[in-house]
């Protein structure tokens, strides 16, 4: 692959590929690390037919194979507990309350099922069901059975767990 | 014929199906209300599940620091809540609102792409010079949601098959009807796009604990990036007027990749921040056939866009509703002194009882972002309660024009979204302003609205308690 085209594959994809590999991962500086390496896989690549489906698979594979995960998390749990610290000098409610729904997101993409949650985000990256198939090695024929089953769930289990956060938060004010 | 199962719906929602299993699927949804709201629902889960994912965007990174290859767009990204503090609870509202948006207005493309078959009958008139236009997101809602709105994809097959259909009407050069005589007559100058100045990337630096053999790798990759970064952008420029009447259309929501504004009054827009390459300007206004065209945005050469929209034949009668309140707010720890109004965004939920009445249109009214009212308060917990009933509650709602025939639906779709159909049983114009009556399964409600951009401007009465 010359370099021409690895810019386009760059502008075309790279957004969507953080993007996706952020909501995978949880941490944006190993998502960009991987899809980084991913590009440079790409370059590699004399002949690429499925380009985006091949993209997310390969990127998709990184993740799996990271073995530097333990590293980044301690990485990012020192980086949390920095940051903890500013949100506490700046604290309004509604920074905390979407501080609880993506936690709460968080919980809820972490409980779905692998072949579900990655189905998913690819779709929400604009892959069609043949690049979600091809990427997955799924048949196109479940892919709408995937989506709706990974839909359901996130939003149900999304939707549960903030009702018993709630729940909480109620019982703690009434008490106040 | 057997109902649909839900991956089908999915599917079919998803622009997945072939275009006979699609319309095998539309002709038997229009015919069986247990499938119609299954499909109800499952636009409410398309939606939802979006908004969900979407909050997980914000992902604190270190600042700054280790990627070179960021595009300004994806480092704009990199700023998370906490460190947006100084714009304000309003635009911060604003921003998250254009994202949900958008992810919703995607999701629903395939869908209206079916009830509202885009023709494109306007003639390629070139652009007038100095288009004043205000676009109605700001600048940093547009950063957020070019940044984190999927790219728009149409692989849905009326949606190729819409693109195929324009394509084929530029190349012919559709004919304008002679009731159409302000477009034809117009004379625009024609002049050159804009271009805004492209931010310059960082210089490349290696990521800290990157292996040292892909170093001239990576520099290869962050030198292409520095390359493409500087003229990514242009902006593009148009007008929209009616077909039948010449007259300019308010309101009609403009689209190019993730970047959208809403026209003025004189049918004009202005799209900022359009990423070069080959685009396509979509523009949607509820009352009319939705319109979109193919154009090569190009950082030195100029486009020309004027769309004229054809009256869409649909009844106005439903509307998908999406969208977040933003009320108002007491905030408790300064009751003591001088009350402190806090704008605040609420998510709206189904569980806690928060019912909205949704906004519609009439066939020659406009479309696009409403600001509007109400929520039930019955269930809302005590400080919700207090929340929205001192003061004014705002409610965004992205209202997409959906099918005749699904009637009284209203699934009121939940974790951070409200989605779904209300019915406009009657509206009628009233000066400046549009009043409409809408049944949201439970209430009826009288709404005044703002005839030019759709404001919410008053409850008028609730009609009937549920």
């Amino acid at each position: 692959m010359n370099d021409a085209e690895l810019e386009r594959l760059f502008q075309a994809y790279h957004v969507p590929l953080v993007r996706y590999l952020t909501r995978r991962l949880g941490d944006r500086d190993w998502a960009e690390e991987v899809a980084q390496e991913t590009f440079l896989r790409a370059l590699r690549q004399t002949n690429l037919t499925n380009e985006r489906a091949w993209l997310f698979a390969v990127a998709t594979n990184l993740v799996r194979d990271d073995a530097r995960k333990e590293d980044r998390r301690r990485q990012r749990l020192r980086l949390l507990a920095e940051e903890t610290r500013d949100v506490q000098v700046e604290s309004a409610e509604t920074a905390l309350e979407r501080a609880q729904e993506a936690a709460l997101a968080r919980k809820a993409v972490d409980g779905l099922i692998e072949r579900d949650r990655l189905a998913l985000l690819m779709r929400e990256e604009g892959l069609n069901y043949e690049e979600i198939a091809e990427a997955l090695g799924l048949s196109i024929g479940s892919i709408g059975t995937t989506l709706a089953r990974a839909r359901r769930r996130l939003v149900e289990s999304y939707e549960a767990m903030q009702r018993d956060t709630q729940r909480g938060v109620g019982g703690g004010h009434a008490a106040s | 014929m057997q109902h649909l199962d839900e991956g089908t719906v999915h599917a079919w929602l998803d622009g997945a199906l072939t275009p006979n299993e699609a319309s095998a699927a539309d002709a038997h949804v229009d015919a069986c209300e247990h499938c119609a709201r299954a499909v109800a629902e499952a636009r409410g889960l398309i939606a939802a599940s979006s908004r969900i994912l979407a909050a997980l965007d914000d992902v604190p990174a270190v600042q700054d620091s280790t990627s070179a290859l960021s595009f300004p767009a994806a480092r704009a990204r990199r700023r998370t809540w906490w460190q947006r503090g100084g714009i304000g609870y309003a635009a911060a509202a604003t921003a998250l609102l254009a994202v949900g948006t958008t992810l919703v207005w995607s999701r629903l493309s395939p869908d209206a792409a079916m009830d509202m078959r885009a023709t494109v009958a306007s003639e390629t008139a070139p652009l007038p010079q100095a288009v004043a236009s205000q676009p109605l997101v700001d600048t940093a809602a547009s950063r957020r949601q070019a940044a984190t709105a999927p790219p728009a994809v149409s692989n849905s097959p009326r949606d190729a098959a819409a693109d195929a259909k324009n394509v084929a009407s530029t190349v012919t050069s559709v004919k304008l009807s002679a009731k159409e005589p302000q477009l034809q007559k117009e004379e625009f100058a024609t002049d050159r796009i804009v271009q805004l100045p492209g931010a310059m990337p960082r210089p490349a630096a290696p990521l800290p604990g990157a292996p040292v053999r892909r170093q001239d790798d990576r520099k290869t990759l962050a030198d292409s990036a520095a390359n493409i970064a500087p003229a990514r952008q242009a902006q593009v420029l148009g007008r929209v007027l009616d077909a039948a009447t010449g007259a300019p259309v308010v309101g009609a929501v403009v689209s190019v990749d993730t970047a959208r504004v809403a026209t003025d009054s004189a049918g004009k827009f202005q799209l900022q921040a359009v990423p070069l390459g080959n685009q396509t300007v979509r523009v949607r206004a509820l009352g009319f056939q939705s319109a979109q065209r193919p154009v090569a945005v190009v950082a030195s050469d100029s486009v020309q866009l004027a769309f004229a929209l054809q009256k869409s034949t649909l009844a106005p009668e439903q509307v998908v509703t999406t969208g977040q309140v933003t009320a108002a707010r007491q905030d408790r720890r300064e009751q003591q002194g001088v009350p402190r109004e806090q704008e605040r965004s609420k998510v709206v939920t189904g569980q806690e009882g928060a019912r909205l009445s949704a906004a519609s249109a009439r066939a020659d009214s406009v479309a696009g972002c409403y600001t509007l009212s109400r929520v039930a308060q019955d269930k809302a917990r005590d400080e919700d309660r207090a929340m929205f009933a001192s003061l004014p509650t705002r409610v965004q709602l992205e209202s997409e024009l959906v099918d005749r025939s699904r009637a009284n639906e209203v699934s009121a779709h939940r974790a951070r979204t409200l989605a779904g159909t209300a019915r406009a049983e009657s509206w009628r114009l009233v000066g400046d302003s549009l009043e409409v009556t809408l049944a949201d399964g439970e209430r009826r409600h009288a709404l005044r609205f703002a005839r030019r951009d759709m404001r919410w401007i008053s409850d008028i009465a609730i009609l009937e308690p549920c």
